[in-house]
C-alpha cells in the first residue's frame, strides 16, 4: 500500500462556531503503488483540500495520512518538505512555472532543495523526459514564450524529475483547450505507466477520469466510487 | 542550474520591480549616510576651527583679573627645553571706524611679541611697531576697512589694582589708541585666535605687547602664556611653579631706612589672605593696614558731640602696644585737635560695598599716646600706593574713588601733605583695624620686617614653598586637548540629522518593506510552488533574502553616492538658510570611508530587516492558502490583544486630556504630547478595526459606496499602511509646525523668558558704579525712568545653543537674587526646593561649601550635557575648587549661555572682580525706545551692546526654530515619499483589479462610476490618514494652539498639509484615470 487516509476530518473556519464548515468528514482512502485514481466532485466539495492533505501541504484536523505505512501528519515542516521533494510530484491547474527560468531550468528546479550539485544522470533524465513529452526544441525558452500546452507539459516533466512515487494533479487539463487537454491526459497516463508512478488527479474532465484505474466522487465529505 | 543562478535570474527577471524597491533603500541610505557624513563633517570642522583659533598652542597659562610677568614665558623655556612659550596680553576693546559710523564691540585686543611666531607660524605679528595693528578678516569686513587705513581702538583699561578696591579712582575705564592697520589676518595666520571653545570667530586686533603695556601704564605684564609642548599638563604646571616669583603675586620689596625695616607690599594695594599668611611666616613679620579715613575728630562724651576734626587722613596700625579702643596721635594731629591723653576720639570712614556703594561708618577711641613727628612715626611709606591719591601733588588733586569734599581741606592740611605726604596721623590696633576695614580684596596693605632679621633668599623660599600658581588664580590647562574634546563631544549633528530626518528615514524603510511585500504578493504562487516542490521554508526565505540583499545593495550603493550630494546640499543650506544653527564659516565636508561603509552597512541591515519581516510575515501564511492567494485570518487572541490596546489607548488619552484641561492647574506640554500619541495609536487601531468590520456590516445592501468599502477591507494591511503613513507624517508635520512660537507676544510677562525686562545689555568696559544711584545718574546724564539690574561676570565659554562645542565651564553671572524673585519660569528644579522660589535659594550655601546655581534648562541639558542636581567645577580666583550645584533650570530665557549665582557667593569666590558687564533694564514698555536711546548714548564708550530681551530670546530660539524648520522640511519630503508609496499601491491594486474593472465594464458600468469607486476608496484612506494625524497633532500640541503666542507657522502647517492632500489627490485621480483609459475590457476579459 502506497497511501492510506484514515478517518480524515478537515474544515474551514473556527471549529465550534457558525463560521465552521466541515469539508472532509471521517474520510477513508487507499492507493496502491502505480495506481491511477481520479477524484471528481462538485465545486466546493473539498477536492483540492483532499489533494493538499495527500500532498502534505496542509494538515488534517483529525485522522492519519500514512505513506508507505508511515504517518506523515506528525512530521515537522522540514520533514514534510523533504518528503514532498523525495516522494511527490505536483501538477496544478495553472502550470506555475517560474517566469524567470527557462523550460529546462524549470524542470531542474526540484533538484535544488537537496543542495548537492545536479548530476549528469539527473540532467540526462531531464533530457529524456523533455524529449519524451516533445518540448525539447523549446528547452531554452521562457514560459512567456511558450504555449499553454507546452507550459503544462513542462509542469508534468517537473513533477517527474525526482522520480516520485506519487503524482498529484489538480485539474491538470482545466486551463487547456480540448486538443491540449487530450494530449496531456495521454501523457500523464503514459508516463505514469512507463515510470510506475501512482497518480491522483482531481478533475472535472470525464475524458481524463476515464483513463484512470479508479474513479471516486467526493460528496458530503466522503469518497464514493 | 544552481541556487545562486536561480537568485540571479530572479533578481534580473524582476529588475524593474526591484529597482522600485531599491528606491526606498536609496532614500534611507541617503538620509542615514548623509546624516553620518554631516556629523563627521561638523565634528571635523569644529576641530579645524579649534586649530585655527589656537594655532600651535597646546597649553595655556592664564590668570583672571590680574597680571604677571612677561618674562615667565622665557623662564619656562629655560626651565624645560621642551616648552616653547609666548606671552600674550589679552584685553577687550571696542573698534571704531569711519568717525564712529561703524563699530565693533567686544573686540579682543591682543598684545603679542616675536615669540608669537611659534604659535602662529607667521612673522606678520613680529613686525608690528608702535601704533601698527593687524586685524582679523571678519573685523575688517565688519568695519569695512583695508590695510593702511586707521582705526580707533578703545581698550578696556587694565589695572593691576582691582578696580572696585577701596580708594581706587576709576575715572579712566578705557584707553584709546588710534592705530594703522598693517595687516588683515586670515584664519590660516591665526586671525581667528581665541581661547574660548566656540566655533564663532571673534573680532581680533593684534599689536605689540610692549605698546599695549605702555598704554595700560604697565611694564612687562601679561595675563596669558601660550605654550607649545609635547609635555603633559602636570609637567607644564611644575615648570610654572618653578618660575613663579613674588613679583607674579604683585609683591614689592623695599627698604625703609628710617625705621631700619624691610617692607613687602602689593601693587594690588590689599594683600590676599594666602599671601599675607605666607609673609607672616617670616621672622619679625609686622603686618599693617593703612586706611584713608574721612575725618578724625575729638568726641566730647558729655555733650555727645564731636567737634569738627581733621579731614581726610591716613590711619595706620600697630600690632602691639594698643588695646582695642586705644589710638595714638602724632603730634601734628594732637596739636590740630587740641587733644590730650584720655580724650575720646572718633574716626569716620567709608565702608565700600559692591559697586562702590559707600556707607559712612564711625568708631570711637581713647587717645592713649601722642608721638613726635620723627621718621619712625611720621612715616609716609606706610601710605599704600593708590594711583590718583598717593601720587597727587596737592590734596585738592586727590582722586580717591570716594567723594572728597574739597572745601573741607584746610591750608594746614595742604602744608601737612607737602611735608609729610600721607604719613598716618593716627595709629590704632591691628585687630580693631581688621574689624573695621577688612574687605574682600584683602586685609593688609603691607608686612614689615626688621632689616637685621629679613633675608631675601628665605623670603623667596618661603614664597615658593607656600604659594602655588592656583593661589594667585593662575591656571594651567591643556587648552588644545580640551578644545578638540569640546569639538568631538559637541552637538552631535549625526544624531541630530538622523532625528530630524527620522520620518524621511522611516518613510524610506516603510517604502522598501511595502514594495518588497508587493513584489512577494505578486509572486505568492511561486512561494507556494517552491513549498510544494519540497523546498524548506528556510531555503525559500533564503532565496528572497538574497534577492532582497541584492536589491538593498543596489539601493545602498546608489544611496551612498547620492548621500554625498545630499550632504553638499545640506551644507549649502547650513551655510545660508540654516546658518542660525552653525554660526561659522568654517564648515568643511569630511568624508571618512569608514563612515560611508558604516552608513551603507546600517542601511543594508535595516533594509534587510524590513525585507526579512516582509518575507517572514508573508511566509506565515499557510502554504496551502498561498496556492489560492488568500490571506490567513489572524488568531482570535491576537485580535483581542489589538482591541484591548485600542481601548486602553483611547481611554487613557481621553482621561489624560480631561485631567490636563479640567483638573491640572498647569498645562504640561509633555503630557499633551503623550495624549496625542496615545490618541494616534488608538485612532489608527480603531480604523483598523473599522475596516475589518466593513465586510460584516450591512451585508444585505449593495450600492456603489459599499463596493468601495468592501474594496478597502479586501487588503486590510495595505489600507492600514497607507493610513498609518499619512497619519504619522501629518502628525509630525503639524505638531512640529505648531511648536514654533512667537516669543515677542508675551515678552512683557515677568514669568516669560525675558523676565519682563526690556533690555539685556553687555559692555566691554566694566561699569563700576550703581546705575540706579540718583546722584550717579545725574552725573552721567541719565534722566529716563528705569531700573537696572547689574550683573557681575566671570568669563567662560558660551554655553548657549549658538555654540556647537560641548563646554564644561560657562561664564558665571553674579546677581542679587532678590530682584529676580517671581521672574522667569522654571522647567526643572531640585525637589528639595519645594514651593520655594529658586532665585531665593541662590543665597544659600550647601554644607559642603557647594554653591547653588541656576541656568537655562536648554544649556543644562544640551550645552553642558547635565541635569538639575549636577555639579559644575571651576577654579576660583583664590585657587580653590568652586563647586556650583545646579538647583534649577529656567525655561528658555535670556540667560542662555550663563550660569547664575548670587552676588555674595560670587564675590566670595571672585573678590577682585570689579564692576558689571551685564545689565537687565526694566521700565515701562511705552518708554522702551527712549530708554534704549539714552542708554546707548550714555554708555557708548563702554562698548554698550544692547538688544531687547524679546529679540535676544528670539535669537536663541532661532536655533530651535531652525531645527523645527529642518524637521518640517525633511518631514514633508518624507510625506511626499509616502505619497509615492500610495501611488505604487494604487497602481498595483489597479493592475490586480484589471479583470474586475473589465467585468464591471462588461456588465454595463460606465467609466464614471468605476472611477468614482476607485478614487473614493483611496481618497478615504488619504483623508482618514491626514485627519487622524491632524487631530492628534492638535491635541498633542494643544498648549501651543491655545496660547495666543503661536506664530504664523500655522500657515506653514496648513500649506504642508494642503500639499500632502493635493499630492495624494493628484496621484489618485491621475492613476485611476490612466487605468480606465487602457483597453482593460479586452485584456481583462481575456484573462477572465
Amino acid at each position: 500500500m502506497l497511501l492510506q487516509l484514515q478517518n480524515i476530518t478537515k474544515g474551514y473556519g473556527e471549529p465550534g462556531t457558525h463560521s465552521y464548515r466541515a469539508v472532509l468528514k471521517d474520510l477513508h482512502f487507499e492507493l496502491n503503488q502505480g495506481e491511477k485514481v481520479a477524484i471528481a466532485g462538485p465545486s466546493g466539495s473539498g477536492k483540492t483540500t483532499l489533494l493538499n492533505l495527500i500532498g502534505a501541504l496542509d494538515q488534517p484536523e483529525a485522522g492519519k495520512v500514512l505513506f508507505e505505512g508511515k504517518d506523515i501528519t506528525g512530521y515537522s515542516k522540514n520533514e514534510l518538505a523533504t518528503f514532498r521533494n523525495k516522494h511527490l510530484g505536483f501538477v496544478f491547474q495553472m502550470h506555475h512555472l517560474m517566469p524567470q527560468l527557462s523550460l529546462r531550468e524549470n524542470v531542474l528546479l526540484p533538484l535544488l532543495p537537496q543542495g548537492s550539485k545536479i548530476t549528469k544522470e539527473q540532467k540526462d533524465w531531464a533530457e529524456y523526459l523533455i524529449k519524451k513529452v516533445g518540448i525539447w526544441e523549446q528547452r531554452h525558452q521562457k514560459p512567456s514564450e511558450m504555449s499553454g500546452g507546452e507550459c503544462q507539459r513542462t509542469a508534468v516533466v517537473r513533477a517527474l524529475i525526482k522520480k516520485p512515487k506519487l503524482i498529484l494533479a489538480d485539474e491538470p487539463t482545466g486551463a487547456l483547450d480540448e486538443e491540449n487537454a487530450a494530449a496531456l491526459t495521454d501523457l500523464l497516463k503514459k508516463l505514469s505507466d512507463d515510470e510506475g508512478v501512482a497518480l491522483v488527479t482531481v478533475t472535472h474532465s470525464a475524458v481524463l477520469a476515464e483513463q484512470m484505474d479508479k474513479k471516486f466522487v467526493l460528496k458530503n465529505g466522503q469518497l464514493s466510487s | 542550474m544552481t541556487r545562486l543562478q536561480y537568485i540571479i535570474k530572479t533578481f534580473l527577471h524582476y529588475f524593474k520591480a526591484n529597482l522600485l524597491v531599491a528606491l526606498g533603500v536609496v532614500v534611507s541610505t541617503m538620509v542615514l549616510t548623509g546624516s553620518l557624513v554631516i556629523g563627521d563633517s561638523v565634528r571635523y570642522s569644529l576641530e579645524q576651527a579649534t586649530f585655527y583659533r589656537l594655532g600651535e598652542t597646546t597649553h595655556l597659562v592664564s590668570v583672571v583679573e590680574r597680571y604677571f610677568r612677561q618674562e615667565m614665558a622665557s623662564e619656562l623655556e629655560a626651565d624645560n627645553a621642551q616648552i616653547q612659550a609666548a606671552p600674550v596680553l589679552l584685553l577687550e576693546g571696542v573698534a571704531v571706524a569711519d568717525g564712529g559710523q561703524r563699530r565693533a564691540n567686544k573686540v579682543q585686543v591682543i598684545g603679542v611679541d616675536q615669540s608669537f611666531e611659534k604659535i602662529s607660524n607667521t612673522k606678520i605679528f613680529s613686525e608690528l611697531q608702535n601704533n601698527e595693528i593687524a586685524i582679523s578678516k571678519n573685523l575688517a569686513e565688519r568695519l569695512a576697512v583695508k590695510e593702511g587705513e586707521n582705526l580707533l581702538v578703545r581698550i578696556k583699561k587694565a589695572s593691576l589694582i582691582p578696580l572696585n578696591a577701596p580708594f581706587i579712582s576709576a575715572e579712566e575705564t578705557s584707553v584709546s589708541l588710534r592705530a594703522t592697520i598693517k595687516n588683515i589676518v586670515q584664519k590660516e595666520e591665526l586671525g581667528r585666535f581665541s581661547l574660548k571653545n566656540s566655533q564663532t570667530a571673534p573680532y581680533n586686533i593684534f599689536l605689540s605687547i610692549d605698546r599695549l603695556n605702555r598704554l595700560m601704564e604697565f611694564h612687562g605684564k601679561t595675563n596669558q602664556i601660550l605654550i607649545t609642548t609635547d609635555l603633559g599638563t602636570d609637567e607644564v604646571l611644575k615648570s610654572v611653579k618653578h618660575c613663579l616669583t613674588p613679583a607674579d603675586a604683585g609683591l614689592q620689596l623695599k627698604n625703609i631706612e628710617a625705621t631700619d625695616e624691610v617692607e613687602i607690599s602689593t601693587e594690588r594695594v590689599f594683600m590676599e589672605d594666602k599671601v599675607a599668611e605666607t609673609l607672616q611666616k617670616l621672622p619679625s613679620a609686622q603686618p599693617m593696614l593703612t586706611y584713608f579715613v574721612n575725618e578724625i575728630s575729638k568726641y566730647e562724651a558729655h555733650s555727645m558731640k564731636s567737634v569738627v576734626g581733621i579731614p581726610y587722613s591716613f590711619v595706620s596700625t600697630l600690632v602691639d602696644g594698643l588695646d582695642e579702643n586705644g589710638i595714638i596721635f602724632n603730634q601734628w594731629a594732637a596739636d590740630d585737635l587740641g587733644a590730650e591723653i584720655g580724650d575720646s576720639i572718633r574716626l569716620k570712614y567709608w565702608q565700600i560695598g559692591p559697586l562702590r556703594k559707600l556707607v559712612e561708618k564711625e568708631s570711637d577711641f581713647v587717645l592713649t599716646k601722642i608721638v613726635p613727628m620723627v621718621p619712625g612715626w611720621a612715616d609716609e611709606t606706610r601710605m599704600p600706593n593708590l594711583p590718583g591719591l598717593s601720587d597727587a601733588g596737592h590734596c585738592r588733586e586727590w582722586e580717591a574713588g570716594v567723594p572728597i569734599n574739597l572745601d573741607a581741606i584746610r591750608d594746614k592740611d595742604e602744608l601737612y601733605w607737602d611735608e609729610y605726604k600721607g604719613a598716618p596721623k593716627a595709629y590704632i590696633s591691628l585687630n580693631k583695624a581688621l574689624e573695621m576695614w577688612s574687605n574682600r580684596f584683602g586685609n593688609y596693605t603691607a608686612v614689615r620686617y626688621s632689616a637685621n632679621v629679613f633675608d631675601e633668599a628665605t623670603y623667596k623660599q618661603v614664597f615658593a614653598e607656600n604659594i602655588t600658581p592656583a593661589d594667585l588664580g593662575m591656571s594651567v590647562e591643556p587648552i588644545r586637548e580640551k578644545g578638540v574634546s569640546a569639538a568631538k563631544n559637541g552637538t552631535d549633528f549625526s544624531g541630530l540629522f538622523i532625528g530630524l530626518s527620522f520620518f524621511l528615514l522611516i518613510a524610506g524603510i516603510v517604502l522598501t518593506s511595502l514594495l518588497f511585500r508587493l513584489n512577494l504578493e505578486n509572486r505568492s504562487a511561486q512561494v507556494g510552488l517552491l513549498d510544494a516542490l519540497g523546498f524548506r521554508q528556510k531555503q525559500v526565505r533564503g532565496f528572497y533574502l538574497w534577492e532582497g540583499f541584492a536589491v538593498a545593495l543596489l539601493g545602498g550603493i546608489l544611496g551612498t553616492v547620492i548621500s554625498i550630494f545630499y550632504t553638499k546640499l545640506v551644507f549649502r543650506i547650513l551655510n545660508t538658510l540654516w546658518y542660525d544653527i552653525v554660526r561659522t564659516d568654517v564648515l568643511l565636508i569630511k568624508i571618512y570611508p569608514a563612515t560611508v561603509v558604516l552608513g551603507l552597512v546600517i542601511s543594508l541591515l535595516v533594509s534587510l530587516a524590513a525585507i526579512y519581516i516582509s518575507v517572514s510575515r508573508f511566509q506565515k501564511q499557510k502554504t496551502a492558502e498561498l496556492q489560492k492567494q488568500t490571506s490567513a485570518s489572524k488568531s482570535r487572541i491576537k485580535e483581542l490583544g489589538w482591541n484591548v490596546l485600542m481601548i486602553v489607548s483611547l481611554l487613557a488619552s481621553v482621561a489624560l486630556f480631561i485631567y490636563q484641561v479640567f483638573v491640572s492647574p498647569q498645562m504640561n506640554a509633555s503630557l499633551f504630547f503623550a495624549v496625542g500619541g496615545l490618541l494616534l495609536i488608538g485612532l489608527l487601531l480603531l480604523f483598523g478595526s473599522f475596516i475589518k468590520g466593513l465586510e460584516k456590516r450591512r451585508k444585505n445592501e449593495l450600492w456603489l459606496g459599499r463596493l468601495a468599502q468592501l474594496n478597502l477591507s479586501r487588503n486590510k494591511a495595505r489600507s492600514l499602511t497607507v493610513v498609518i503613513l499619512f497619519a504619522l507624517g501629518t502628525f509630525i508635520v503639524v505638531s512640529t509646525g505648531s511648536n514654533k512660537l512667537d516669543l515677542f507676544a508675551n515678552a512683557q510677562n515677568k514669568t516669560s523668558g525675558t523676565g519682563g525686562f526690556l533690555y539685556f545689555a553687555e559692555t566691554t568696559m566694566p561699569v563700576l558704579f550703581d546705575i540706579n544711584n540718583p546722584e550717579k545718574r545725574a552725573e552721567e546724564g541719565i534722566f529716563e525712568e528705569f531700573t537696572a539690574v547689574q550683573l557681575r561676570k566671570v568669563e567662560g565659554d558660551d554655553a548657549s545653543c549658538l555654540n556647537l562645542n560641548r563646554i564644561s565651564q560657562p561664564a558665571i553671572l553674579g546677581l542679587d537674587a532678590e530682584v529676580l524673585q517671581g521672574r522667569f519660569s522654571f522647567a526643572a528644579k531640585l525637589k528639595e526646593l519645594g514651593e520655594k522660589d529658586p532665585w531665593m535659594a541662590l543665597n544659600e550655601t550647601f554644607d559642603d561649601g557647594t554653591i547653588p546655581a541656576i541656568a537655562d534648562q536648554t544649556v543644562i541639558q544640551w550645552g553642558l550635557g547635565k541635569k538639575v542636581g549636577d555639579v559644575l567645577l571651576y577654579q576660583n580666583e583664590l585657587g580653590d575648587t568652586l563647586k556650583l550645584k545646579l538647583i534649577a533650570g529656567t525655561t528658555p530665557s535670556i540667560f542662555q549661555g550663563y550660569v547664575l549665582i548670587s552676588n555674595p557667593n560670587f564675590l566670595k569666590n571672585y573678590p577682585s572682580n570689579s564692576g558689571s558687564h551685564n545689565f537687565l533694564i526694566d521700565g515701562k514698555t511705552e518708554d522702551q525706545q527712549k530708554i534704549g536711546d539714552e542708554l546707548q548714548s550714555v554708555f557708548r564708550d563702554y562698548g554698550w551692546e544692547m538688544e531687547s530681551t524679546a529679540k535676544r530670546l528670539v535669537e536663541f530660539y532661532s536655533v530651535t526654530n531652525t531645527y523645527l524648520s529642518i524637521f518640517l522640511a525633511l518631514g514633508a519630503l518624507g510625506l511626499i515619499l509616502g505619497t509615492i508609496g500610495l501611488a505604487v499601491i494604487l497602481a498595483r491594486t489597479l493592475l490586480e483589479r484589471r479583470r474586475e474593472i473589465s467585468v464591471m465594464q462588461a456588465i454595463g458600468f460606465s467609466n464614471r462610476p468605476i472611477f468614482r469607486i476607485i478614487t473614493s476608496e483611496y481618497l478615504i484612506l488619504l483623508f482618514t490618514g491626514v485627519l487622524i494625524g491632524f487631530i492628534t497633532a492638535v491635541v498633542a500640541t494643544l498648549p501651543s494652539f491655545l496660547s495666543t503666542h503661536s506664530d504664523a507657522s500655522f500657515s506653514t502647517v496648513a500649506l504642508v498639509t494642503g500639499m500632502i492632500l493635493l499630492n495624494g489627490i493628484v496621484w489618485i485621480f491621475g492613476l485611476s484615470w490612466f487605468s480606465l483609459q487602457k483597453k482593460t475590457l479586452v485584456t481583462g476579459l481575456r484573462d477572465e
